[in-house]
């Protein structure tokens, strides 16, 4: 398999990706699964709020560019009103690593810069979810 | 978006539109001239003539309507079943990279087979980038997106053998039905590409008399130079750019997305352009300025610390803009943040007050306070703003400021940005609102 290590990750997460660019969320969603996880997709912030609180995800990788609101202010909305400890893996555009910083403040666990490599993006996935 | 296809069909319907117009107005000026003349009809024939030129005109407006609606009917199912087609080709290209075995159908590929192939390249690096790479080049996509735009290249770019032949080109690319939108398709599947290979046509192309032509070159360009591998390489690449922006007439706007776009090269060029400012001029300073806030590139904040007393006013905004991009003030920028909070100038106070929102909150208050009395109203109001972001001792001051300060404008400011922050108890908002 081109762009990752060919082998199945050590562990089989429930990962909830909230992303609108249908492109990624599908690209994602193979290379997850491949590795054995299973994947849940929302495409705006208001579906993937109600996701975290129905589907009890054990990893989100969150984009911050959605098209109903900031990916910054549902990670927030996250940690502060609902208190979900779950582990948030953060997507920002090419040299947004200030943004980054903003996510790491409000709790996020890891982010990934796009265009990312899924070889990389897996490795920081089974990172987060051993720690 | 540029016209994809029809274009033949409505340069027809605009002549047979213009052919109906000229005969009905022939027709009535004819009619009128044989009266005046006294040779020709009565009121009965000349009330025919206008009917008539009236009818034509009510029939070519028909015709153009009927185009139009059923160009768009039609245009829309054509980009529908597009899309569903390119939305195919991506799951199946997913399969091709990241799937266990060799699924690459067989070319040439349709059209959507490759757009669908340029966007994945877009959204991966690393060894699924490359993986793709080899795709791009093994279906030849890129050779054929090189030959598309060297066929409509045009002007001294074009290399001439002494013969006619480029005059024969051109004249072949003028003629050809797919013509302008299938250069500027070419070039923005050059830009999804990446090709390293491409940069010497998209050198040519740059120079090209069209200015969307030079546009999209400028952008395909940046992009493909950021994706050559090594070093020395990206770094002459980026050079070659920056001098071949600088003598091509492109926009402030293409300078700072050239500049933006070469990604992980930016830094050559910017490089380049701030060690000869003179050489450069102030819209390519501006534009590397922006560059360095925008790309996060923090190993030039010395250097844009120098800008900040330029006498250009565009210049001295723009290295305050970088500093405040750069998302942190480091502690040899913060005096120079300071200082342009009492710029003469409103832009530049403006970026600076946008700016001291990173300093620490204490000197941040203190620095933006003052402000919210500017003569400028947008000065007020984005030093207002920055208090407000900066959290609790910012908040204060504009409360304070809101409820007691003398100057009305001060007051007005600092409560406007406190309601929109949510910022105020409920008692303080009834004091204020009563």
């Amino acid at each position: 398999m081109a762009g990752s290590n060919g082998s199945r990750g050590p562990s089989h997460s429930s990962v909830l990706i909230i992303e609108d660019d249908s492109l990624i969320c599908k690209l994602l969603q193979v290379v997850l699964e491949h590795h054995g996880h299973s994947v849940e997709i929302a495409e705006t912030y208001a579906a993937g709020a109600d996701a975290i609180e129905h589907s009890k995800p054990e990893l989100i990788i969150l984009d911050l560019g959605l098209p109903d609101g900031d990916g910054l202010d549902l990670l927030r909305h996250l940690r502060t009103d609902m208190k979900k400890n779950v582990p948030v893996l953060v997507l920002t555009a090419f040299r947004q690593e200030d943004k980054a910083v903003r996510a790491f403040e409000l709790g996020a666990d890891d982010f990934v810069t796009k265009p990312f490599a899924p070889r990389e993006l897996v490795a920081r996935i089974e990172r987060v979810l051993a720690a | 978006m540029w016209r994809r296809f029809g274009d033949a069909g409505y340069a027809l319907l605009v002549l047979a539109i213009f052919t109906i117009e000229a005969f009905g107005l022939a027709g009535l000026t004819w009619a009128f001239l044989l009266r005046r003349t006294g040779l020709g009809p009565d009121a009965f024939g000349l009330g025919e003539a206008l009917v008539a030129a009236v009818a034509a005109t009510a029939l070519a407006l028909m015709v153009l309507t009927v185009y139009t609606i059923t160009y768009q009917v039609i245009s829309s199912r054509r980009e529908r079943r597009y899309a569903k087609e390119v939305l195919s080709w991506t799951d199946r290209w997913i399969d091709v990279v990241f799937g266990d075995d060799d699924l690459a159908p067989a070319g040439p590929l349709p059209a959507a087979g490759v757009d669908a192939l340029l966007d994945l390249r877009e959204s991966v690096s690393g060894e699924a980038a490359a993986t793709i790479r080899k795709l791009v080049s093994g279906y030849g996509i890129d050779a054929g997106l090189i030959g598309r735009v060297r066929g409509h290249l045009r002007g001294p770019a074009v290399e001439s053998d002494g013969t006619d032949e480029p005059r024969r080109k051109r004249l072949a690319a003028a003629l050809s039905p797919e013509g302008f939108a299938s250069r500027l398709d070419a070039l923005d599947g050059l830009a999804r590409a990446r090709s390293p290979e491409a940069v010497p046509t998209l050198m040519a192309a740059a120079t090209d008399p069209d200015p969307a032509v030079r546009m999209m070159a400028v952008r395909a360009l940046a992009r493909s130079a950021s994706a050559i591998p090594h070093d020395p390489d990206r770094e002459a690449a980026a050079a070659q750019i920056v001098e071949l922006l600088h003598a091509a007439e492109v926009s402030s706007g293409a300078i700072g997305e050239a500049l933006q776009l070469l990604e992980d090269a930016a830094p050559y060029a910017v490089a380049q352009i701030l060690d000869d400012p003179q050489r450069f001029g102030h819209r390519f300073v501006c534009a590397a300025l922006d560059a360095i806030g925008r790309l996060g590139l923090t190993e030039f904040v010395h250097i844009v610390v120098r800008f900040a007393d330029h006498r250009r006013i565009a210049v001295r905004a723009a290295a305050i803009r970088a500093l405040g991009d750069l998302g942190r003030i480091t502690s040899r920028a913060q005096p120079v943040i300071r200082h342009a909070l009492r710029d003469r100038n409103e832009v530049v106070r403006i970026e600076a007050a946008r700016a001291a929102r990173l300093l620490d909150p204490k000197a941040a208050v203190r620095s933006l306070r003052p402000l919210l009395e500017d003569p400028a109203w947008t000065v007020r109001r984005v030093a207002a703003a920055s208090l407000a972001a900066v959290g609790e001792p910012g908040r204060r001051a504009l409360t304070e400021t809101a409820l007691e300060h003398t100057d009305p404008h001060a007051r007005s400011v600092a409560s406007q940005v406190l309601v929109e922050s949510r910022a105020f108890t409920s008692g303080e908002k009834e004091r204020d609102i009563g």
